[in-house]
């Protein structure tokens, strides 16, 4: 592994690492709640669907 | 009503019912071909009853025939369920049950007949493959065209893991049948060596990972909140786990490639990426059990609940020894053993197949316009049967692994092997006619599936299910794109 491309995949794991972290912050930053709240109990909705 | 926007079951029916026929057909495939181990005259001397041709047709069978059947009549259920909107584009829906059909029945004919790419689960040939491409392209149109007229602002998770799921899919099965056809029967993949197996495993691990992981577990984040009745333990969770499993995923495939000519660094990349895999897979199936949290007496009741559960468990447990079979000094003892084949059915009888059946049994009295499966006792026969015939199978098939593993590595003072290979088939032919005895008992459990859904069916047969309206929401404020009107 020639120099250039260790430099590149250690910034690539940074880089991926950072965005990791910043999906959980954005997933539980409290202005989501009622959206993922209603979301989750969307499945239990089919058992309105009588026929 | 003219004006009444249903939703599209039909199609749903359609792969429902063939699910249920090449779970019996795929199951039978295997349970001959685990007979021939135990008795090889069983194969008659006629070269497509051999086992080395009724393996391909066993898992062709069960994991594209009867899974892939599953996985598509449940995408087209839930997708219209969580969009509130019916099914997009229903002439080329219906092209993708029969058009997967023909594709499975060609498979299945030959495969047997000796006509293969001898690749593992790419077996068919150019002319099939090309099938495959055309009928898979169509299933990701009717999907997506379906997602973007959806009525909820937000793709709900389950199809976030069937949308990876066609992506991912697609883009391996192009991949890795790139071949130049010498006849009709006959070709010949453009990679060769080293490189032919590292895109095979590629293939391979990711088959694994995207149609018998990512789909079902989309099957799972719908089918499992609606039994239990309860709302899904972490919403947030489950999205951390979908772009976790598909960002790690990708990289693992090597780890079938343990003490080849493959890199070792490439080997190494492989159990690590592994090992990470272990996280995501177990944030899922922890979720999908929690949610079951204040709501633990429905396993009491509610047969398809236990198929979940216990499927859930054997996801996790499943899992956890994949990632520990891809540490190379535990794969150096189970690597080319029986272990493997325990590990597999583990995941598949165990975590596919259950989590397919229970999912099967909750979608089924909806899409065929009944309150219930016609008959409880029979889903419960059908649990036992498959339960037991699970842990009966890979019981059997871990004590075979481990004894192999331990026979073929044990070596004399001088170095010499202390056992002939001979004497490892002989250690282990009783466990194979206990494997095969599972297998018996899954297939039998199958059968009262497929007889529990005939009964089910009853008006669907007579044709007079009456079609369940669209429930249409509330359009939300600024919801791009702008929802659709109710059609009739």
């Amino acid at each position: 592994m020639n120099d250039l491309w260790g430099h590149f995949v250690g910034a690539l794991i940074v880089l991926m690492t950072l965005t990791f972290i910043a999906t959980w912050i954005w997933l539980w930053h409290s202005g989501h709640k009622d959206k993922f709240d209603a979301l989750a109990r969307l499945p239990m909705e089919d058992d309105g669907d009588k026929p | 009503m003219p004006n009444t926007e249903t939703y599209n079951d039909h199609v749903v029916r359609l792969f429902l019912l063939a699910s249920a026929v090449w779970g019996i057909i795929g199951m039978l495939a295997g349970m001959y071909a685990a007979a021939e181990l135990a008795w090889p005259a069983l194969n008659l001397d006629i070269p497509w009853l051999t086992f080395s041709r009724l393996r391909p047709a066993h898992t062709f069978g069960v994991i594209f025939a009867f899974g892939g059947s599953a996985l598509m009549g449940t995408c087209y259920y839930v997708v219209q369920r969580t969009g509130h909107v019916r099914l997009a584009l229903g002439k080329l829906a219906e092209f993708t049950f029969w058009g997967w059909q023909l594709i499975c029945v060609l498979a299945m004919v030959t495969m047997p007949l000796g006509i293969t790419q001898s690749k593992e689960y790419a077996e068919p040939e150019w002319f099939i493959d090309i099938l495959i491409a055309v009928v898979w392209v169509s299933f990701g149109v009717v999907f997506f065209t379906t997602l973007a007229r959806r009525r909820i602002q937000h793709i709900y998770v389950a199809n976030w893991y069937y949308g990876a799921f066609i992506i991912a899919v697609g883009l391996l099965h192009i991949v890795n049948n790139l071949a130049i056809p010498v006849s009709l029967f006959k070709s010949y993949p453009i990679y060769s060596g080293v490189v032919d197996a590292m895109v095979q495993w590629w293939y391979g691990h990711n088959a694994v990972a995207f149609f018998l992981t990512a789909g079902f577990l989309g099957m799972m984040y719908y089918f499992v909140p609606r039994q239990a009745q309860q709302p899904l333990w972490s919403y947030r969770f489950s999205i951390v786990n979908f772009w976790a499993l598909i960002s790690v995923y990708m990289w693992a495939g090597s780890h079938h490639l343990l003490y080849t000519a493959l890199p070792d660094w490439v080997q190494s990349v492989g159990m690590a990426f592994s090992l990470i895999l272990l996280m995501p897979s177990w944030g899922s199936a922890a979720n999908g059990l929690l949610t079951f949290n204040g709501s633990w007496h429905r396993l009491k009741e509610d047969p398809a609940a236990k198929f979940m559960v216990i499927a859930l468990v054997f996801y996790a447990a499943a899992t956890f020894e994949g990632s520990m079979m891809a540490i190379k000094t535990v794969n150096s003892l189970s690597h080319y053993t029986d272990w493997t084949i325990a590990h597999v059915h583990s995941g598949s009888l165990g975590w596919v197949a259950m989590i397919t059946i229970g999912s099967l049994y909750a979608m089924a009295p909806r899409a065929l316009g009944q309150p219930a499966m016609y008959s409880k006792r029979g889903m419960n026969v059908h649990f036992w049967l498959h339960v037991s015939g699970t842990l009966v199978y890979i019981i059997a098939m871990w004590i075979a692994g481990v004894t192999e593993g331990l026979m073929w590595r044990a070596t004399n003072p001088d170095g010499s092997l202390t056992y002939p290979f001979i004497d490892s088939l002989l250690a282990i032919k009783p466990l194979y006619v206990l494997r095969w005895f599972g297998g018996v008992l899954i297939w039998l459990g199958m059968w009262v599936m497929a007889w529990n859904l005939w009964y089910t069916a009853a008006d669907a047969r007579a044709k007079i299910i009456k079609p369940i309206p669209v429930p249409i929401p509330e359009p939300e404020p600024h919801q791009m794109p702008a929802p659709l009107p109710a059609a009739g």
